[in-house]
């Protein structure tokens, strides 16, 4: 791995780890947990830059590291993180090798199973009562995946010869 | 249009047909709730009576009913005079339309009012419970606290 590789992977870390945090205290509908899911575009960005190694790297340090310095620690809410997280990073991996979709499809497909991970491991660790949000915050996936899959997109266009490798 | 932005399309509206169609039918068949189910850990601890604000502890000796309004001090409750400490899953502390149950954080204050509930105040690290405000349909989950509360209109459930 170049220094350069790994310079950047480190980065993309550690904005995902910051923006992953910063996302819990803005409510894009007050009073639910809903989030967009901008940490997200990083492992998209990776996932489409790299390979599915590094975005697997990426996405699980970030999840572990936002964990760690978040306000909620390791609670129960880690547990739906990590498993939303899993679901979510493995999907894009997978939808990406298949190679049948651009960014946005990868991208909307990782955020529905984003939501069915958390929501199947609320359902198991903390209480039935939370499949009564599985159908909004779902069809809501939709949207999220659609922008975060935007916004990757167009970052990628801006920053293509940060990945070039230089021999000088 | 490339093949691969026609299966972004292709999918992008299959999914929204489905989980639309899925999100429809559960608004649909939604019932308002006549009873408030409290939940800690998942067991019933007590049911409210949406109507007139009523409740029914899982078991009555685990109720302690105030006179005076207490303060929340992390797990206990305080009044002028005493100290009241909560049994996790156990103890229920009414004042009257108050109800007081302690959670994983500490204690979760929920307020009957005009057919609804809230969670009035609760320890979390978004307080996303509390910010939901009155509900008689949606659930209310304080997950970190391992508080939830149900709406049934099922008289006949038998808590526990």
């Amino acid at each position: 791995m170049s220094i350069k590789k790994l310079v950047l992977l480190a980065i993309f870390t550690a904005i995902a780890v910051v923006v992953n945090i910063l996302e819990m205290y803005i409510p894009i509908i007050p009073g639910t947990a809903f989030k967009i899911g901008f940490a997200n575009i990083i492992t998209l960005i990776v996932v489409f830059v790299y390979s599915p190694k590094e975005a697997i790297i990426v996405g699980l340090m970030r999840i572990f590291v936002a964990g760690l310095l978040g306000p909620s620690g390791f609670g129960p809410t880690f547990m739906l993180s990590l498993t939303g997280g899993v679901f979510s990073i493995l999907t894009i991996v997978i939808v990406r090798m298949l190679d049948k979709f651009s960014l946005v499809g990868v991208s909307v497909m990782g955020s529905i199973m984003h939501v069915f991970g958390q929501i199947l491991a609320a359902r198991f660790i903390f209480a039935e009562v939370v499949t009564f949000y599985a159908p909004i915050m779902l069809f809501l996936s939709i949207p999220a995946g659609i922008f975060t899959g935007i916004l990757a997109n167009k970052f990628l266009a801006i920053s293509k010869e940060w990945f070039v490798e230089k021999k000088y | 249009m490339t093949k691969k932005k026609k299966n972004d399309f292709l999918l992008i509206g299959v999914a929204l047909i489905l989980l639309g169609g899925l999100l429809i039918f559960s608004i649909a068949t939604r019932v308002k709730g006549e009873i408030a189910y409290v939940k800690v850990s998942n067991q019933a601890v007590m049911q409210i009576s949406l109507k007139d604000g009523s409740y029914v502890a899982n078991n009555p000796s685990n109720v302690i009913v105030l006179t005076e309004k207490p303060e929340i001090d992390g797990f206990d409750l305080t009044t002028s005079s005493e100290v009241i400490p909560l049994e996790f899953g156990k103890t229920i502390v009414v004042y009257q339309n108050l109800f007081y149950v302690r959670g994983a954080l500490g204690v979760v204050e929920i307020q009957y009012k005009e057919n609804k509930i809230r969670v009035s105040k609760e320890k979390s690290p978004y307080n996303i419970c509390s910010r939901q405000g009155y509900s008689d349909v949606a659930p209310i989950v304080c997950l970190p606290n391992f508080v939830t509360i149900e709406f049934s209109n099922d008289t006949d459930v038998i808590i526990g």
